[in-house]
């Protein structure tokens, strides 16, 4: 099959046999992080949101809080202690204090105090750590694939659109958590739509790679 | 095309691609992530706190609520003290037996401390003084700083103080150095205010 000559025609079967076995990786990588959001959170918007977003009050909780402006309920100090890792026990002033520690998560088994009944809240200290190891990963990817992308033969606005829809999804991924947790969980489709932005991107790269590494031959060797 | 002769052609943004592979992998301090504090080292526990600041024999419900912009207004006037009027207390409220008039209140935070975290709580009286204050706990690698600095478990110089005298306190231990102490004063300061004034929008 032929096409234009391009940059990853032609290469030696080293070069060949290297790019075809970092894209198989990546995309192994890709769907390993994608099990790993869909076993720990869920892939759809609605268990994003509901992972993310702020968890000071439960769902329940939130009913009664747009009813009457506040929850309360009968307390005892005589209660049994909750469950190893029920984080209901405090509170946590973010707002006062800054950011919080992933000790936090350590604090199960203390005897219900002033804390609520409603989940623990991810913390921008671990959201922020988070996002600085996935997006330093991010653009690693974003480098390599787009690079790769970039000595396709493909037109040069498709090659644009690739990297650019790559770029701003992988952005929007990380984005769109910290909207959920501290604007609104509405937007935790913007996480699930990028995320799959991201997987597309990757695919159509991966699979235009691979198709003119091995099975578009260069023009000049053609005779 | 063999490989020298393609390296060559794209030896700059090979370079580049290095050069920002390397920049990328270079190790983030670790001091910088929390979780290297060590495991958290509980003083007392929040229960028993809290218990000892509200008074016996009262009728506790647990109450999640904002604090309203009244509210933060006389905080403001009434004590000196900027709250935030957006943000959700979850805290304990202390009537008498029979459901009347409010005793006090009291409430237990887990802050950010240097890299790790430091647990507070505090309880103020119907008349929004402190009734006890401690220091619950704090991650291992700061519990002799911050023995040294404010104290661990109940704090019994802070008996009785008012939302004022928290903040004096707070801004002398700056100026004293003690940063430690100034931090967890204008912590118990914020979280007393917060209180009074919560218990203030109550009996109003």
């Amino acid at each position: 099959m032929d096409a234009p000559r391009g940059r990853l025609q032609g290469l030696s079967p080293s070069w060949r046999v290297l790019i075809t076995a970092f894209l198989l990786v990546l995309g192994a990588g890709y769907l390993s992080g994608a099990l790993n959001a869909a076993l720990a959170v869920g892939l759809t918007p609605a268990a994003v949101a509901d992972h993310y977003r702020d968890q000071t009050l439960s769902r329940a909780e939130e009913q009664t809080m747009a009813e009457q402006g506040f929850v309360e309920e009968e307390f005892s100090f005589d209660a049994p202690a909750p469950p190893a890792g029920d984080m209901s026990g405090h509170e946590h002033m973010e707002g006062m204090a800054g950011m919080e520690g992933m000790e936090g998560m350590e604090m199960g088994g203390a005897a219900p105090a002033a804390g609520g009944h409603g989940g623990r809240s991810i913390t921008r200290q671990e959201l922020a750590q988070l996002s600085h190891v996935h997006l330093l990963g991010f653009s690693f990817i974003l480098l390599t694939v787009g690079a790769l992308a970039c000595l396709t033969t493909m037109a040069e606005g498709l090659k644009v659109a690739l990297v650019a829809v790559l770029a701003l999804s992988l952005g929007l991924d990380i984005g769109g958590l910290w909207l959920v947790r501290f604007v609104s969980e509405g937007y935790a489709w913007l996480t699930a739509v990028s995320g799959t932005a991201v997987g597309v991107c990757l695919l159509v790269t991966t699979l235009r790679v691979l198709f003119e590494v091995w099975l578009c031959r260069p023009k000049e060797m053609r005779t | 095309m063999n490989a020298t002769t393609w390296l060559r052609r794209n030896r700059r943004p090979l370079m580049v691609a290095a050069l920002m592979a390397v920049v990328m992998l270079l190790p983030v301090p670790a001091p910088a992530h929390k979780g290297h504090a060590g495991p958290m080292v509980d003083f007392i526990q929040a229960n028993d706190a809290l218990k000892a600041m509200l008074p016996d024999g009262a009728h506790v419900t647990r109450r999640k609520e904002a604090l309203q912009a009244a509210g933060a207004a006389w905080a403001k006037s009434s004590l000196g003290v900027a709250l935030d009027d957006d943000d959700i207390h979850t805290y304990l409220l202390a009537r008498s037996a029979d459901g009347g008039p409010v005793l006090g209140a009291a409430m237990d935070v887990e802050f950010d401390y240097e890299h790790g975290d430091i647990k507070l709580a505090v309880g103020v009286d119907a008349a929004g003084h402190v009734t006890r204050a401690a220091v619950l706990g704090v991650n291992e690698k700061y519990v002799d700083e911050v023995k040294t600095g404010i104290g661990a478990g109940f704090l019994a110089d802070l008996d009785g103080v008012t939302v004022q005298d928290l903040s004096a306190r707070s801004d002398a231990a700056y100026k004293a150095r003690n940063n430690t102490a100034g931090d967890v004063l204008g912590h118990l300061r914020d979280m007393a205010a917060t209180l009074a004034a919560l218990s203030h929008g109550l009996s109003a």
